[in-house]
């Protein structure tokens, strides 16, 4: 649980990255329209440079999601560097040899698999706290690294598994890869 | 704005002034105006801290106006750093005040004999000079303390701190912000080092009493600059990114790219991006009640800059930029916000360029004189740079003279002059800008994507180098234009997206000096403006050779891509083909 003032320290985990189980297989524009529910609107207006795996993405229906992928998602960012990450803009081509290369638009089969989301900047602030209290998982290295990063935690109450988070007994012989699931609750 | 202000420093019975009318520079200002004068009037093969170059500082055309955004003040000479022509530009007070007082630009020239250090304060009573010793090494923070103890609050100083005096060639020149802080520099090429030489520690503006700069059609000017306002509020860069997070906010997505130069540009992706990314940058100035949202002058509409405090709350610096936050982060493997901020507030105070001098710390800690990561160990390294200790001089030289010493290959420069935040192995567009701008490796020579509004160039093929070239040829004629319009480059995504904007900006300069400027007149200015550098630049030495990025940018691999810049160096010489 956090208060409303602490809540923006945790957009530090989408920076990082969380973790979700959704359909993959399928084309970028349909993971975020039917597995995150982005409407279509507001992915047209407010996401304008998308990263699939490191690589500025252009078009949206010829980039498949796969088991395993990292998705980056970010409103369009200043610079000529900024023009030049935006999806399909005027200086794409300024960064050719790292752009993903675009694939078939019809894909294979979907199946559920691991998919690391990570949100910046507006796109945060306007989709942190539905991710966040939705639920997701992290690494434990990350959230251990988050937990030493925002001390003191201030208005943070935190739970596991039902009783008072004990910090030794989480960190307790466990494998920094493990998953951990998380959900938020803003009061 | 129709006279030059100048002052012989080596006149025989002391500093020299005189006024005289702009004559064939009439029609130039900022960039265009500090890089004719320099073509015109210093020997290129002179010493740059010696009395033949000058010290030219332009506010722009449409500065000391009511137009939003006009405020960057451009300082040109001989490059310390580079050996070529330099211009550097700052926000601040400057350029409003200085044009508001009627000056199109100061020129400090020649030397004085002897090592005396000089005031120079301007106001409604004229220029005085005198000598004034008691001000030697004093950091720009106490300095312009000093000034306003001696001439009250509504002064705007232009000053250098020990590192200009040291004559050291990362030395910058400090313009004072709103608040009366020596914030904002010109800080690329060594121009404090040439203040330095002229021995003027600080100039002081009072433009009490003086009106705004009146438009031939003031109707037209109004209502031009209220549409230039609403374009600007209206675009989701100048108008919600940039204010929200400042520059900053680049981090994580060049990280993302993997094209965030780490480790002295060993790899391309930083750990540590995140716990300094621009995102939490804006969150930590909030929750210590700083500022995430502020302007550097009066007359911003997009605000991108801010100001950080300390953990107990209290003023530490501005809202370091994200090339500060880089060079003294992923460059120095550093993931210390407060860290990075101080070592941003010494800059400042000190008189540092933060791109060179944080290069610099990269390349010393790639050297052996301390390890990756250690923030104290580097703000160490800075104080001694502020003292002026040898290793202090060595750092404060730049990254070139630093690699030189401490035998380090992977040095990042392009004409002596530090690469800037962006790799040009993952970014290779940016890379052709890097290797051939007339100012040595510099972002914002090629900054103002607006290239398309201006109709500059034909159909590039975006797999192919020539596009590269292309497009990169076209931005550095973009952005030398809007250099000389004093306007700050942030407005370049506004232009970008929405002709309408553009078209306001046409109309402001048509409207003000009673022009019909049309978009082929700005990329003619831009050729005028970049065509005397690169004479200049000819001339002091300078061949196809210079135009080159460091080898090892073409023979090292940068992860997590794993590409090399492939641009062939006959297509860069094609950059300045028109
Ligand atoms: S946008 Fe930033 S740099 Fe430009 S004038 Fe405003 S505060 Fe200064």
């Amino acid at each position: 649980m956090v208060g409303a003032a602490g809540f923006p320290r945790f957009l530090q985990l989408l920076q990082q990255g969380i973790i979700l189980w959704r359909e993959v297989g399928c084309s970028v524009r349909s993971f975020l329209h039917d597995q995150l529910r982005l409407s279509p609107q507001f992915v047209e207006e407010n996401i304008q440079t998308i990263f699939l795996d490191g690589k500025p993405v252009d078009d949206l229906d010829r980039a498949r999601v796969k088991d395993g992928c990292t998705i980056a998602l970010s409103a369009a960012m200043p610079g000529l560097v900024g023009a030049t990450m935006r999806r399909g803009g005027y200086y794409a081509s300024l960064r050719a040899q790292i752009s993903h290369r675009q694939e078939g638009e019809n894909g294979g089969e979907t199946a559920k698999g691991r998919v690391t989301l990570k949100l910046f900047n507006l796109v945060a602030r306007s989709l942190g706290k539905t991710f966040l209290e939705g639920g997701f998982f992290v690494t434990r290295k990350t959230l251990e690294d988050f937990i030493r990063w925002s001390q003191p935690m201030g208005d943070i109450q935190a739970v596991l598994g039902g009783a008072p988070f004990d910090w030794k007994a989480f960190q307790a012989g466990k494998s920094a890869d493990e998953l951990v699931r998380l959900r938020l609750k803003i009061v | 704005m129709d006279k030059i202000l100048r002052i012989d420093m080596g006149a025989e019975a002391g500093p020299k002034v005189t006024e005289e009318p702009l004559g064939v520079y009439a029609g130039f200002g900022g960039r265009a105006l500090t890089s004719a004068v320099v073509s015109k009037e210093v020997p290129p093969l002179c010493h740059p801290l010696g009395a033949e170059n000058k010290l030219v500082i332009a506010p722009g055309l449409l500065s000391g106006t009511i137009a939003s955004m006009s405020g960057r003040l451009s300082v040109g000479c001989k490059s310390p750093l580079t050996g070529g022509i330099k211009e550097s530009n700052a926000g601040g007070q400057g350029a409003q005040v200085l044009a508001r007082m009627g000056y199109a630009a100061i020129v400090l020239e020649g030397k004085p004999e002897k090592d005396d250090l000089y005031k120079i304060v301007i106001n409604g009573d004229g220029v005085k000079i005198s000598v004034d010793n008691s001000l030697r090494m004093l950091p720009n923070y106490d300095l312009v303390d000093r000034m306003k103890q001696q001439h009250g609050e509504k002064i705007t100083c232009i000053s250098i701190g020990p590192a200009g005096e040291m004559k050291m060639s990362a030395a910058s020149i400090a313009v004072t912000d709103m608040e009366l802080r020596p914030t904002r520099h010109a800080g690329r090429g060594g121009v404090g080092a040439v203040m330095g030489a002229k021995c003027v520690k600080v100039i002081v503006l009072d433009d009490t009493g003086m009106k705004m700069r009146a438009p031939k059609d003031p109707e037209k000017y109004k209502e031009a600059n209220k549409r230039w306002v609403e374009g600007l509020k209206k675009h989701p860069v100048t108008g919600q990114g940039l204010p929200a997070y400042g520059t900053n906010v680049l981090t994580n997505v060049l990280n993302e790219a993997g094209g965030y130069p780490t480790y002295n540009f060993k790899q391309g992706r930083f750990d540590g991006a995140s716990k300094i990314s621009g995102e939490t940058q804006a969150e930590t100035e909030t929750a210590r009640g700083g500022l995430a949202t502020h302007g550097c002058h009066r007359g911003c509409v997009i605000q991108c800059s801010g100001t950080f405090n300390d953990k107990d709350g209290h003023f530490l610096t501005k809202q370091p930029e994200y090339e500060t936050v880089w060079s003294h982060g992923g460059q120095c493997g550093i993931c210390d916000l407060d860290a990075i901020a101080q070592m941003d507030f010494m800059e400042d105070n000190y008189g540092l360029d933060t791109i060179e001098m944080g290069v610099a710390l990269g390349v010393a800690m790639e050297g052996g004189l301390l390890k990756f990561g250690d923030a104290q160990g580097a703000i160490g390294l800075l104080e001694e740079v502020g003292k002026g200790t040898p290793v202090g001089r060595i750092l404060g030289n730049g990254a070139a003279v630093t690699g030189k010493v401490f035998g380090v290959e992977r040095v990042p420069v392009v004409k002596g002059q530090a690469l800037p935040a962006y790799d040009p192995r993952a970014v290779q567009g940016i890379g052709v800008t890097y290797a051939t701008s007339t100012m040595g490796a510099d972002h914002t020579a090629g900054y103002a994507v607006a290239t398309n509004i201006l109709g500059v160039g034909g159909k590039v093929d975006p797999l192919k180098p020539e596009g590269q070239v292309e497009l990169s040829r076209n931005l550095q004629i973009a952005t030398a234009a809007i250099d000389a319009t004093g306007m700050c480059l942030f407005i370049a995504f506004a232009v970008l997206d929405q002709p309408e904007t553009f078209q306001a900006l046409l109309d402001l300069l048509n409207a003000f000096y009673g022009l019909n400027l049309t978009a082929d007149g700005v990329v003619t200015l831009g050729k005028t403006i970049l065509t005397m550098e690169r004479d200049f630049n000819a001339k002091a030495g300078f061949t196809s050779e210079h135009d080159r990025l460091p080898q090892f940018f073409k023979t090292e691999k940068v992860p997590p891509h794993n590409v090399v810049f492939e641009v062939k160096d006959e297509d860069l010489d094609k950059v300045f083909n028109w």
